[in-house]
């Protein structure tokens, strides 16, 4: 009966009752300027006994403002065959710190649901309170329970969306001298950081923190958070044992060799697959050729299916196993290409990249989960190939824009290492119209139009080819800038090139040239719509970013009726700046009967300082001028 | 003998045209099905169900448990459909199980037949919620492979078949439903969608053993047979319609009563009186219908004495709204209105209930008026359903002894005008006979329920869209435009209005944007049931060419693209709300100006008007005159009107774009 009061004593303290609103410091009016939340307390306590055991322990206090947070008041922990929910609790309190509502560890929505077909992975969910009156504030507790994964301590993420102020941000990690533990701050953004030994407990304890941050408000052309404002320290032990498979990480070379170990054994090949690599490349005269045909046999016999068990995800089904089902994922599909090639003699390095987020790995702070994607490099002299297998209708041979400048790591017995992948340059990134207008009477047109798509545009259009005929024409119709689009043919062409083109052909007849009392208003490129109108007189906060750069150049011939009588014409125009060139350069043929409108745009990729905002908006708003002039005809 | 040996020639027949090419019998595949590279009806199509059959029946077990046994062959055409293969059971609940799940996978490698089965290690089950999902990995699946595959799901509760989806994504050559059920239920079956199912009922005997060792109670049987071949592929996600999935042709299925032997009957769906009547004897709907006034205090605050009952409804509403955060109900039945209320958020559904109370208290009869809101499809009205109801609003008689609607759930919170997703055209009015208060008196209520007398209301009209525009513009000197642009908005543009309006700061900037001027002083102010929109503003004339300023007629254009931009269309068209846009534009000219050119005068309509539109322009030496206008009355379309309309809004983008010309003086 004692020990029953003891146990439930103990299990009453070892989370303190959430009757009351934390203390927590006053809100300042700065804090909720652009903030739909505000984090008042982020509290991380790692507590690591062991190389492959940690028990961590987490605060958030978060003020959810207006709807537009309203996600902020979502709970979800991650939890697998490695990690545990041991407990958790929450409170919604009102602006008056009136309880709300308390919820317990039965109240979370336990679930496997997922996108991929198979994981380790599940959920604890509680979804957002609905109907609470704004500002509420939720206060969650929870603890978590790490076995056999400890490559990676919990990252402190201290800022990590717009519309959001953090107040207090604190990460506590204590662990045993015996471990060797590093931490990185991503952008620079160092956080305070004490260390303090207990020389007789034999532990070493870390404290991170941030100050307080204010919101930031996204904005257009804003860089990308990822790489600018995320406030994030990742946290690694250099050694570790992930499910019984040791390994090091002081140096990306190290990670790499690790990675080996689980690649090990896992690329044998059923005998009938070897026949038909060899009845498919024997003939082949070049590597290349290989390569290509063998990149080509897999897309035909297998597809993607994605399946993250075992390792976090890490380790690749067997070469074996695809080549039974028919499927895998990106891991499962390199390493089957790589045996493939194998079989023939080509080398080829299995590579770990990085989809989304940044494009750059740190270089000087090797640790898993930069990364989250994998693909084959294959290096033929002079020609080094990278090949995305979970998609060989990717043209062989094209760095696809997912990876394109991406850094990576490359896996290999010869030393594992980090390298770049090749990028196109911005001319190559192209959507280009050609046209010839045929205007009526009545202002409707017959028009010919065709428009081609390089790098970038090619990777959004290039589906359009396996479309139903009616869908083709529903796209060429809202592709163009016309009240009533009639698609009487449409026919497209891909070029599977490593410089791949896609490109379609149209004829249409559509609503051309307003016509306004004695007067006819002919738009003189239908092609290109404006630019979204950015607010000049609005003071800009962040860089100006322009991610990708490209290259438009449109060629469009007009020919009116002899009816029409030609009044005045669009500006020409010619800008250069540092964000990019325009010209307009208009042609009114001698009879005053047709006219060419060569519109060029090149915009370059780079990040532009605040104080160039105004010019910025200046050279949108002028190529906007250019695009929706007309030229004026009298009737 | 006659007639048997025509039926016997009818069904020869019918399949003899797909004998050579398709096999609707699980586990034969046919040289035909394994050769075809694409489907003849489509050939866009990314795949092909062969057939896609599902019989379902009753078997008694120590209770009686549905079993629907699945049974697919799917044809791969394109690359696309291999990377959609897999298949994924969703929504199984807790008292479900799936059993008997299998698979081949047919290719033909070098002319010859490869098969291979569904291994167990790739069907993985994954807890969703209160239920779980089962996912199937097909093996050696590439363009021109057949996959089939069967399994069989077992249901406890509920009784009644889940509605089956005969189309799908993509084309089904022939699909098959059999459901079978003893006469100890009764159901209410209907196909819907808009390809042909042809339906024949046949009946038949079976017996079962209610008690181990008992005898077997012999019963007839009913056997519905559903049977619809080259169904076309079907795009759920359509702008174009409120819900798309009603367009799909399904079978939909409401168990109206059960009553198996040695038990207590239960009545489920007989007829809309029956679902009423449950509803008013659940203590989640019928139980709250006598809630005390928790609002009481404030309202006697309030002197409703003056008032007309509108106003004394309005009242009642803004203050409800005041003090309550309200979220569009999923489900009439409720929890307890009282409890939400003391947290300050609720339901709609649990809102009305209080709302009802407070009219009780002023002694104005209410009653509920349950719905299927438009996004979830229309009612059945010939399969009464209690499952299909999804909200409720509130019906009162205004002073003008019409019918008057409240609807928590906006955010305008203005009598009459309702949520566009509550506007469908098939709502009921629930009698509340014996759960009716002793006040107000019965003749209150009776006059509310004579104005229904069939208990169905159409609701689509109840409120619109009202935009009313006035621009009064000034061309200066220096060739800009100064003015004042004011907006009223009322009905469902409120509505829109304060969802837009959320953050004034941004809206400024918004409008500035929108409409390419400088904000120069902004107001934005609620008049009872109305917002008054008040910018003044600058701008630049659309363009200036030597001696003309061009200008748009209407301003600030109120139509700049039609969204009817396909090539075809095969379903309705449904339109959310009845719309008026009104825009009276004047433009002062400076002293020298002339007007140049002004756009003609216009009038053009659909045929009976269900949509209409009007500019006329008047213009003299120092003046121009624009006064725009643009109905919407009628909400459904027919395919076959799609031209009309596209043409109707192609006018309507070209008469926004109108301008004026404006010479200016020659300089001396």
């Amino acid at each position: 009966m004692r020990n029953n009061f003891i146990i439930l004593l103990l299990s009453l303290t070892a989370l303190p009752s959430l009757a009351q609103m934390p203390e927590l410091e006053p809100l300042s009016p700065e804090m909720k300027e652009n903030a739909s939340s505000i984090i008042r307390l982020d509290r991380t306590q790692v507590e690591c006994a062991s190389p492959t055991r940690a028990r961590i322990s987490y605060t958030r206090v978060v003020t959810i403002l207006d709807k537009s947070g309203l996600d902020e008041a979502d709970f979800v922990a991650y939890c697998d065959k490695f990690t545990q929910l041991k407990k958790f609790r929450a409170e919604a309190f009102s602006s008056t710190d009136k309880s709300l509502r308390k919820y317990k560890k039965s109240d979370l929505v336990r679930t496997e649901y997922s996108s991929h077909f198979a994981t380790d992975n599940y959920y604890y969910i509680l979804s957002a309170p609905q109907g609470f009156s704004y500002p509420f504030t939720m206060v969650f507790e929870w603890e978590l329970e790490q076995k056999d994964n400890l490559a990676f301590f919990p990252s402190m993420n201290a800022f990590t969306s717009y519309d959001q102020s953090v107040q207090q941000c604190s990460y506590t990690l204590t662990a045993p001298q015996s471990m060797t533990i590093d931490c990185r701050a991503v952008n620079s953004f160092e956080p305070q950081t004490t260390l303090t030994t207990d020389e007789k407990k034999q532990t070493r304890t870390i404290h991170l923190s941030y100050p307080a941050i204010k919101a930031k408000e996204k904005e257009p052309y804003s860089p990308s958070f990822f790489e600018s404002d995320l406030r994030r320290v990742l946290i690694r032990p250099q050694e570790f044992d992930f499910d019984g498979y040791p390994g090091r990480q002081r140096t990306w070379k190290e990670f790499g060799d690790w990675q080996l170990t689980l690649l090990a054994g896992r690329q044998q090949l059923p005998q009938e697959i070897k026949d038909k690599v060899h009845q498919l490349t024997d003939s082949l005269g070049s590597d290349r050729d290989k390569v290509r045909a063998l990149y080509e046999y897999m897309g035909s016999m297998t597809r993607y299916v994605s399946i993250q068990l075992g390792i976090g995800g890490w380790q690749p089904m067997p070469a074996s196993e695809v080549a039974a089902t028919g499927f895998g994922d990106c891991k499962a599909l390199s390493n089957f290409l790589h045996s493939l090639l194998a079989e023939v003699g080509i080398p080829s390095n299995y590579t770990v990249i990085r989809m989304g987020g940044s494009k750059s790995l740190l270089k000087d702070f090797a640790c898993i989960g930069q990364m989250n994607h994998v693909i084959l490099q294959v290096p033929l002299p002079g020609d080094t190939l990278w090949l995305e297998c979970t998609n060989t209708m990717v043209p062989f041979g094209y760095v696809h824009e997912g990876i394109a400048g991406h850094d990576a790591l490359v896996i290999s017995s010869q030393g594992s290492h980090i390298t770049a992948l090749p990028s196109y340059p911005d001319s190559l990134n192209t959507d280009s119209y050609r046209a010839q207008v045929e205007l009526q009477a009545d202002g409707q047109a017959r028009m010919t139009v065709s428009c081609r798509y390089g790098i970038d545009s090619y990777d959004s259009v290039y589906g359009l080819a396996r479309l139903s005929p009616l869908k083709q024409k529903n796209f060429v119709s809202r592709d163009l800038s016309s009240s009533k689009v009639q698609v009487n043919s449409v026919t497209f062409t891909d070029v599977k090139n490593p410089v791949p083109e896609f490109s379609y052909n149209a004829e249409v007849d559509m609503s051309y040239a307003n016509i306004s009392g004695n007067r006819v208003f002919v738009p003189a490129n239908v092609c290109r719509q404006a630019f979204r109108k950015l607010n000049s007189r609005r003071q800009r906060k962040s860089d100006i970013a322009v991610r990708q750069g490209y290259q438009q150049i449109d060629t469009i011939d007009i020919r009116w009726p002899e009816v029409f009588t030609f009044e005045s014409r669009p500006q020409e125009k010619a800008l250069d700046t540092e964000f990019g060139s325009f010209s307009a350069v208009i042609d009114v043929a001698e009879d005053r009967k047709s006219a060419r409108i060569i519109h060029t745009l090149k915009m370059n990729q780079g990040i532009y300082p605040v104080g160039k905002y105004k010019d910025f908006c200046e050279f949108l708003e002028a190529v906007s001028k250019s695009y929706s002039s007309t030229f004026v005809l009298k009737k | 003998m006659k007639s048997f040996f025509f039926v016997l020639v009818s069904l020869f027949s019918v399949f003899y045209c797909f004998a050579d090419d398709y096999s609707f019998k699980y586990g034969k595949v046919t040289d035909y099905e394994l050769a075809m590279t694409s489907y003849a009806p489509d050939t866009s199509a990314t795949a092909v169900y062969i057939y896609r059959n599902c019989d379902m029946k009753y078997v008694l077990k120590e209770r009686f448990v549905l079993e629907a046994e699945h049974t697919v062959k799917v044809k791969v055409l394109k690359d696309d459909y291999v990377n959609k293969i897999n298949l994924t059971l969703k929504g199984i609940q807790k008292t479900e199980s799936i059993t008997s799940i299998s698979a081949t996978v047919y290719n033909l490698v070098d002319g010859k037949v490869v098969k291979t089965k569904l291994s167990d290690r790739y069907i993985v089950k994954e807890k969703a919620g209160d239920g779980f999902r089962i996912k199937l990995a097909f093996p050696n699946v590439k363009i021109g492979s057949v996959v089939e595959y069967r399994y069989t799901r077992h249901t406890e509760t509920p009784l009644r078949p889940a509605d089956y989806n005969m189309q799908s994504g993509i084309p089904v050559v022939h699909s098959c439903v059999e459901f079978t059920y003893p006469e100890y239920f009764r159901f209410n079956i209907a196909t819907a969608g808009y390809e042909k199912v042809d339906v024949s009922k046949k009946d038949g005997n079976a017996s079962y053993q209610f008690k181990k060792g008992g005898a077997f109670i012999p019963c007839s049987t009913t056997q519905y047979t559903f049977v619809a071949d080259s169904l076309p592929q079907m795009n759920l996600k359509d702008p174009m319609l409120f819900s798309p999935s009603e367009y799909r042709t399904h079978i939909v299925f409401e168990l109206q009563s059960v009553n198996i032997p040695g038990r207590i009957p239960v009545l489920y769906n007989e007829s809309w009186e029956s679902v009423e009547n449950r509803l008013l004897k659940s203590e989640y709907f019928g139980g709250w219908l006598g809630i005390k006034n928790p609002l009481a205090g404030k309202m006697a605050e309030i002197d409703f004495s003056a008032l007309s009952v509108d106003e004394k409804v309005q009242s009642c509403l803004t203050l409800l709204k005041s003090v309550m955060n309200v979220k569009s109900s999923s489900k009439v039945m409720t929890g307890d209105p009282l409890k939400a209320f003391e947290t300050g958020a609720g339901f709609s559904a649990q809102a009305n209930f209080i709302l009802m109370s407070m009219l009780r208290s002023l002694n104005i009869a209410s009653v509920p008026v349950v719905l299927r809101q438009r996004s979830s499809g229309r009612l059945p009205l010939t399969s009464p359903t209690l499952n299909r109801l999804t909200d409720f609003v509130v019906c009162y008689l205004g002073a003008d002894n019409r019918l008057r609607f409240v609807d928590t759930s906006t955010k305008s919170a203005v009598v009459n005008v309702l949520h566009s997703n509550n506007m469908t055209d098939r709502a009921r009015m629930i009698k509340l006979g014996e759960y009716q208060p002793s006040s107000p008196s019965a003749s209150e209520f009776d006059k509310i329920y004579a104005l229904a007398p069939d208990a169905w209301l159409d609701l689509s009209t109840v409120s619109s869209f009202v935009e009313k525009r006035l621009v009064d513009i000034t061309l200066t000197p220096d060739d800009k435009i100064k003015g004042v642009f004011t907006t009223l908005f009322s009905g469902n543009a409120l509505e829109a209005c304060m969802a837009r309006f959320a953050k004034s700061k941004d809206s400024i900037d918004v409008l500035e944007r929108k409409w390419n001027i400088t904000i120069t002083g902004f107001n934005l102010e609620r008049k009872a049931d109305k917002f008054v929109q008040t910018i003044e503003f600058e701008k630049n004339p659309g363009r200036v060419d030597n001696d003309i300023l061009i200008l748009d007629a209407v301003t600030f254009p109120v139509v700049t693209k039609s969204d009817f931009v396909e090539a075809s269309r095969k379903f309705p068209i449904e339109i959310s709300l009845q719309r008026t846009n009104i825009s009276a534009v004047t433009l002062h000219l400076p002293q020298g100006y002339t007007v140049e050119s002004v756009p003609e005068s216009v009038m053009f309509s659909l045929e009976d008007k269900g949509m209409y539109c009007t500019m006329r322009v008047a213009a003299d030496s120092q003046t121009v005159k624009v006064d725009y206008t643009n109905r919407i009355q009628r909400l459904i379309y027919k395919p076959e009107e799609y031209m009309n309309l596209k043409d109707y809004y192609s006018r309507l983008v070209e008469v926004n774009k109108t301008k004026i010309l404006i010479r200016k003086p020659v300089k001396k």
